[in-house]
């Protein structure tokens, strides 16, 4: 018969619950620099968009020519900023389980800020008439979505090739309660998902860059060196 | 909800982190300074050095024991040809003719293992302590005498393990075992002070010999014998003590056919015995060996294995799958998204929560092997860091694959012989 020294046992395992639980503490506050930071972005965000849509109703009442380009390229530039922000927001979703629904509150507000460009984007292209084309793109988790993420790997990549000229707008499904989600899932009757719409014309397949890039091309009225 | 795969690796990390700081608890209770004491007398010793195909290290080793700082009359050496196909024979009946005054014997016999060899040389012994001497390694002459005085502690230690140190630290391989070997004796030390060891191994194990009467010769048909008679005498409750101050050399596979090899025996042996004695698992009589070293002998592993497989799947497969499912829609047109990689990166883009336990486990799996190396003393520098960096970014990997390995012969039933 032997003994055991119980105390030691629970010395070990106070240090090492010590330990576990500062961890926990150090990634809990970290988590919510990350809500932080991503809030940050998103109020920057409204503010760019405010002072975007504030600069083409100048141009709309005042007629003023000249300026369209420098307006259409800080357009451009807000919606890649914010497809960096849904980056984001999706990979830190996934790192944290216990923040989802601050997570989802924030994807929300990315999604309403996307449609708010996207309907921008309209107005910017009968105000300027730029040599730009849009993308829409409706998408969906990786549970329910197998092919999303290669989609949003091929547009960021177009993204990449055709800077300003390309505009992507990416509409997560999971919103389908937003009455706007479901007027535009409605207008360009989307079933699956990943689906891409360019122009008028949707795709509701994963579309490769050799499949894609000429359907964006076809849309320029003067084709990009890429094209 | 946190998802399974986080709650499993929390639950390792937790239960990992619990034996670093379990046994830092006892290094710092206990200590590792260890006063061996003079020996007063000079008792018989039979030493046996079982061989199989030991032609070219056998008279190195016999040479290591002839250079025992032990009186010649006091100690026999028996060499056991277990059956040998090479010129073993041969050059252990050079070495008898050349060590005239010596009581060195050569038993022959058919191959029939390392556990009937022992027997072999046990049944003719007539020392008091009888040390089992593996034809790979040598013994530092003062290794018996640091190792005798030990026993009288206490009536009930039945082996005295000494220090084995790695003999060829060649390459890459070798020089990660050798920082092993460091970790282990350091490791065993404190095991000892919980009366925890469940091995003795090869490398000049001293056994008082009058504790075979009670619970028999080694076993003839187990791929770890060594193992199995350590547990054998735990289970009556005899000690095993290691020392540190009593060095013995060893050679370590120099490939990794032959490493994985050898750990294949080994680790199943040791799962085969933890099993065969598995009366003693969680059992409060058998103390702290029976609550947490053999569980943690026995469950590690599984649960190490486990982590590895989901880690691996998690992290590198399916994100590897990913990027080449995601760069083949690009037409591989990798250089136009190269400079893409870190834009917009934050420094808040890292999984804390996960790289603060990680990182935690890593200091305090550092402390401990500082402090190995402090007992050897040796230098962390040592070898121009190779084998510290080696030690802790791809051994554990290696031991995970000898593991992998275990698993999958329990499970399609095969069990090689020794």
């Amino acid at each position: 018969m032997r003994h055991i020294k119980r105390r030691r046992y629970l010395i070990a395992f106070v240090i090492t619950l010590s330990v576990f639980l500062l961890g926990l503490l150090v990634g809990f506050s970290f988590n919510k620099q990350r809500e932080v930071y991503l809030s940050d972005i998103m109020d920057n965000q409204r503010l760019d968009y405010d002072s975007l849509q504030l600069q083409y109703a100048f141009i709309d009442v005042m007629k003023t020519e000249g300026v369209c380009e420098g307006i259409t390229q800080a357009l451009s530039k807000s919606v890649s900023d914010l497809e960096e922000l849904r980056v984001k927001i999706e990979d830190y979703t996934g790192d944290d389980d216990f923040s989802v629904a601050n997570y989802k509150i924030l994807k929300r507000d990315y999604l309403l800020a996307q449609i708010k460009y996207w309907l921008l984007n309209k107005q910017s292209e009968k105000v300027c008439n730029e040599d730009t084309v849009s993308v829409l793109y409706f998408y969906a988790n990786d549970d329910v979505c197998k092919d999303c993420s290669t989609q949003s790997y091929v547009l960021t990549y177009l993204k990449t090739l055709f800077g300003e000229k390309l505009l992507v707008f990416s509409i997560d499904s999971e919103f389908q309660d937003e009455p706007l989600v479901g007027i535009l899932t409605r207008t360009y009757n989307i079933k699956e998902y990943p689906t891409v719409v360019v122009g008028n014309d949707v795709f509701p397949e994963l579309m490769d860059s050799d499949k894609v890039m000429p359907i964006i091309c076809n849309h320029f009225k003067e084709k990009p060196s890429v094209c | 909800m946190i998802s399974v795969i986080t709650l499993i690796l929390w639950i390792t990390y937790f239960i990992g982190l619990f034996i670093i700081v379990f046994w830092l608890i006892i290094f710092f209770e206990k200590g590792i300074e260890e006063e061996n004491g003079k020996l007063k007398s000079y008792p018989f010793v039979s030493i046996a050095v079982p061989a199989y195909n030991e032609e070219d290290t056998l008279e190195e080793t016999v040479n290591s024991l002839l250079n025992l700082h032990y009186p010649k009359n006091c100690f026999e050496i028996f060499v056991v040809n277990d059956g040998s196909k090479d010129r073993t024979e041969e050059v252990m009946k050079k070495i008898i003719e050349r060590a005239k005054g010596y009581n060195i014997y050569l038993i022959n016999q058919k191959n029939a293992g390392k556990g009937s060899a022992l027997n072999n040389a046990l049944s003719r012994a007539r020392g008091e302590f009888f040390v089992v001497l593996d034809a790979d390694s040598t013994v530092s002459p003062d290794a018996l005498k640091k190792i005798l005085p030990v026993f009288s502690r206490d009536e009930r230690i039945a082996v005295v393990l000494p220090l084995m140190r790695v003999k060829n630290t060649n390459n890459f391989l070798e020089k990660l075992q050798w920082c092993e070997y460091i970790t282990n004796n350091f490791a065993k030390k404190l095991i000892t002070h919980l009366d925890c060891c469940h091995v003795a191994p090869g490398p000049f194990s001293v056994y008082k010999k009058k504790f075979f009467d009670v619970v028999g010769g080694f076993s003839e048909n187990n791929l770890t014998e060594d193992l199995e008679m350590a547990l054998r005498l735990q289970e009556k409750h005899y000690k095993i003590v290691q020392v540190l101050t009593a060095v013995v050399y060893t050679k370590v596979p120099p490939n990794l056919k032959t490493f994985f090899k050898q750990r294949n025996r080994w680790y199943k042996g040791s799962v085969l015995n933890v099993l065969k004695y598995r009366k003693m698992l969680f059992n409060l009589d058998y103390g702290d060996l029976g609550l947490f070293h053999l569980p943690t002998v026995l469950f590690a592993a599984i649960i190490s294995l486990v982590v590895l497989i989901i880690s691996l799947y998690n992290y590198v497969l399916i994100p590897v799958a990913k990027e080449l499912k995601n760069i083949g829609a690009i037409n591989y047109d990798v250089p136009a998204v190269m400079n893409t990689i870190f834009k917009g990166k934050s420094i808040l883009d890292l999984d804390f929560m996960n790289l603060f336990l990680i990182v935690a486990m890593m200091l305090i799996l550092m402390g401990m092997v500082y402090f190995s190396y402090k007992s050897h003393d040796e230098k962390l520098s040592a070898f121009n860091y190779i084998p510290l960096i080696g030690y802790f970014f791809i051994y554990a990997f290696l031991l995970l694959m000898s593991w992998a390995w275990v698993f999958f012969d329990l499970m399609t039933g095969k069990v090689q012989k020794w």
